[in-house]
């Protein structure tokens, strides 16, 4: 492995960036001429580093609305001969994962590369499943650059890979690369003039009976000859060591860092694999050759260590295991490997950490100040406790993934896009006289949440949708959603698909909204309550002039501590006197909304603002 | 090789002061690398920058920084001060803002302590380090009528952490780092 040069040649560039960076320039120099992607951390900027370049880098953008499109558009691309990238985190392969099962027997043109961001230790996701298994499932490459100047180098390098195979090349980047910056050096390259078209081609894409064993096979003997081709294997420390380490990814520089300052470098022999499917096993059996023991070193469920104990099953002589001392779940840490070399080489570990005793609890955020989602899910509570004390019925609240499931984590649950239209319905379905809700984001309706709502209406399910509109994609850095580029009628597509009320709510009166809630639950059919208020980091020019000139005032005077603006609403401006027990608002952090205004039954919280009618 | 933390909230400009940092390490001729951590933080949330620094050209560096080899911390916040310390060594210097940000926990849930009843300023005082009490987000206030400004004023820390003594450089790299920093900042803040 090369630490990024800092004395970059006349064509080369060396620039500071982080993983994402690294992606959409290697994307450019390498000549791509089409993108899909849906945003997701921890690759959630890569497009809009490619759209920021677009004049210079001259490609076209799909920003398709989930990840089963955007992989069969980069497909299409392809096969026109276009190179091709298909940006995605790793929960999305899911999605796309139905048509990438038959990208490897159709033959693409133009090489396609498919970037996932991976998330070992959940730090930007709600899980952290091990995506490596979708590379045998699809048959397609895998590439695992080890940091920043690989990532940039490996994802010019997978384009090329691709056409030579004909194959799309996957390229996964875990989050602690994707987020870390440091130097990369760019390579200046002509970028070539192609012309794109479709040529007719029935034999690789009317894949059906026994063509489709045809195709299939043809995939499997082009994986298995770029196998044997490939070799992107690098071996370090000392060859003649009898105890061996294989590491792939972000933990290969970790575990180097950790021998090197245990200094092991004499006693260890290190391989890393950054092409760990297919894996070329030729390199990995003259490692073993001397070896008495050999430990795979990396995150997740053990691929590396699956794949190598396949490969080389019967062909070596010594002790290879991984996952036997390193957990499946998280991150590899330092600790961990440190305690591991020291356990094998009998070392005594000297640490210089003090022994501190403190409490420090954990601060995962919460909803912004002014953010529409603190004052619905305040309405929602308010609507479900009215029922609960009326007739005794537990409300349930579905919850989707995006801004509207951070803290204070008020739905039931938070698993995967559309978990909240999608598993409410079930529980609708089978408790109709429950009242049960879902919640999601104008995002996941388009992603697939529009379909499951369709779905109930045709199963003529009793479902109350509360919808929240705020025209981003907020989480992942507020790409345009389709209610934002003001080309929906969400109203009329709504009532089109049978949707039986479409009602639009502010959310900063939200003791109305919990009326409308309520009653809205009682309806028969699908309802959709549409709750229209922008994202508080993408303020309205209204949203401006209030910051400008409202003021609010908490009297204490009139407060009668019922603590519905502290407690229930949970505003992180309106702050608690520990000594005194009085509530104040901080003028620094409120975004002017009002929303406590509302909630407030002694009419403490005084207001000045010219417009303000109440 | 030196390795700062440079902690906050959402909101507080970490990211960008990383980045300028990294800027000045790379000016002064350091291999420098570093890693953002926000997770899905909008606002209020931790967000921290591990910054790695090496006067070496070719070196292995991990992406995180082991225990016990933190070289300096410099915290927009008392709490963020405290959620790094055992990272840090006996002689780690520690930089921390004295202005508290709300830490923002579920207030309907029961069984915890309460956050007010915990000082992360009172905390700090009894470990055995020494801490630098600042005042980034008044002196911003003072000196650029704005507190967002309170990263530039850790920023200077943060070069002192790592030994790097140019500050008019990194007064014009700060200039051309963050967009409206220069309607703030006075030639010579």
């Amino acid at each position: 492995m090369q630490p990024a040069d800092l004395t970059a040649t006349s064509d080369q560039l060396a620039m500071f960036g982080d993983g994402n960076d690294a992606i959409a320039w290697a994307a450019q120099d390498a000549g791509v001429d089409y993108v899909s992607h849906y945003p997701g951390s921890p690759v959630n900027r890569v497009v809009d580093v490619l759209q920021a370049g677009i004049e210079k880098h001259g490609c076209l953008i799909n920003h398709a609305l989930n990840e089963h499109i955007a992989a069969l558009s980069v497909m299409g691309a392809s096969l026109c001969g276009a190179r091709s990238l298909l940006v995605m985190k790793h929960v999305g392969l899911n999605i796309a994962a139905d048509p990438l099962n038959y990208a490897g027997q159709i033959k693409i043109k133009g090489g396609l590369v498919i970037v996932v961001g991976t998330d070992p230790g959940a730090r930007s996701s709600t899980g952290e499943e091990d995506v490596h298994w979708y590379a045998p499932q699809f048959n397609f490459p895998l590439l695992e650059p080890v940091d920043l100047s690989h990532l940039y180098q490996g994802v010019v390098r997978a384009f090329e890979l691709s056409e030579q195979v004909q194959l799309p090349v996957l390229v996964f980047t875990p989050g602690r690369l994707a987020y870390q910056s440091g130097l990369i050096t760019r390579q200046a390259a002509e970028r070539p003039s192609r012309r794109f078209n479709f040529h007719k081609d029935q034999q690789n894409l009317i894949n059906v009976g026994a063509r489709a064993v045809r195709n299939h096979r043809h995939h499997i003997e082009r994986l298995r000859q770029f196998q044997q081709q490939n070799d992107t294997s690098t071996m370090h420390y000392n060859a003649d060591a009898s105890y061996g380490i294989v590491t792939r990814g972000a933990s290969h520089t970790i575990c180097r860092e950790v021998i090197e300052s245990l200094g092991l470098e004499s006693r260890v022999h290190l391989l890393n694999y950054e092409l760990t499917h297919p894996l070329n096993i030729d390199p990995f059996l003259d490692f073993a050759a001397n070896k008495s023991e050999i430990v795979v070193v990396e995150d997740q469920d053990g691929f590396l260590e699956t794949m190598l104990k396949r490969e080389a099953f019967g062909r070596v002589n010594c002790r290879l295991e991984g996952k036997r001392h390193f957990p499946p779940w998280g991150e590899i840490s330092d600790k961990q490997l440190r305690e591991f070399f020291a356990d094998h080489f009998d070392l005594q570990l000297s640490s210089n950490s003090l022994p501190l005793e403190f409490v420090c609890p954990e601060r995962p955020g919460s909803f912004c100040e002014g953010c529409p989602h603190r004052p619905s899910f305040y309405a929602i509570d308010k609507a479900l406790e009215e029922i609960a004390r009326e007739s005794g019925s537990v409300g349930v609240i579905g919850g989707d993934i995006g801004c509207s499931s951070l803290p204070p984590h008020r739905t039931d649950w938070l698993l995967c896009m559309n978990a909240g239209v999608g598993m409410a319905q079930g529980m609708a379905h089978l408790l109709p006289e429950q009242p049960i809700l879902s919640t999601g984001g104008e995002g996941s309706l388009f992603h697939g949440g529009l379909t499951s709502l369709q779905s109930a209406v045709e199963n003529g399910i009793k479902l109350t949708h509360i919808l929240f509109d705020n025209q981003a994609i907020a989480m992942t850095g507020h790409q345009p959603s389709p209610t934002a580029q003001g080309r929906v009628d969400l109203r009329s597509l709504l009532l089109g698909i049978g949707v039986s009320d479409v009602l639009e709510v502010n959310p900063f009166a939200p003791t109305a909204m919990a009326t409308l809630i309520k009653q809205t639950l009682g309806k028969q059919g699908v309802k959709v309550i549409h709750v229209q208020g922008r994202c508080a980091l993408q303020p309205t020019e209204e949203a401006l002039r209030r910051l400008k000139e409202r003021r609010l005032e908490l009297n204490n005077a009139l407060c009668g501590e019922c603590r519905e603006c502290y407690q229930a609403l949970q505003c992180p401006a309106i702050g608690l006197n520990a000594d005194s027990g009085e509530l104040h608002i901080d003028m620094n952090r409120c975004r002017r909304c009002a929303a406590c205004l509302d909630v407030c039954p002694n009419d403490a919280i005084e207001v000045t603002d010219p417009l303000y009618h109440g | 090789m030196a390795n700062l933390i440079i902690a906050g909230i959402g909101g507080q400009g970490i990211n960008r002061l990383a980045r300028v940092i990294a800027e000045c390490c790379r000016d002064a001729g350091l291999q420098c690398q570093y890693t953002v951590h926000k997770g899905g933080a909008q606002t209020l949330g931790s967000v921290y920058a591990e910054i790695r620094t090496n006067r070496l050209k070719r070196s292995t560096l991990g992406p995180g920084i082991p225990a016990g080899s933190l070289d300096g911390l410099v915290a927009l916040d008392p709490w963020e001060a405290l959620r790094h310390l055992p990272l840090a060594h006996r002689a780690t210097p520690v930089w921390v803002e004295s202005e508290t940000q709300p830490l923002f926990r579920d207030r309907t849930a029961t069984g915890q302590l309460p956050i007010e009843a915990l000082s992360p300023v009172d905390q700090l005082n009894s470990l055995p380090i020494p801490i630098h009490w600042k005042g980034y987000r008044k002196l911003a206030l003072k000196r650029t009528g704005d507190v967002r400004m309170a990263n530039y004023f850790a920023g200077l820390d943060s070069l002192s952490a790592l030994n790097l003594s140019d500050r008019p450089r990194y007064h014009e790299i700060f200039y051309q780092e963050i967009a409206g920093a220069a309607a703030l900042l006075p030639e010579t803040a």
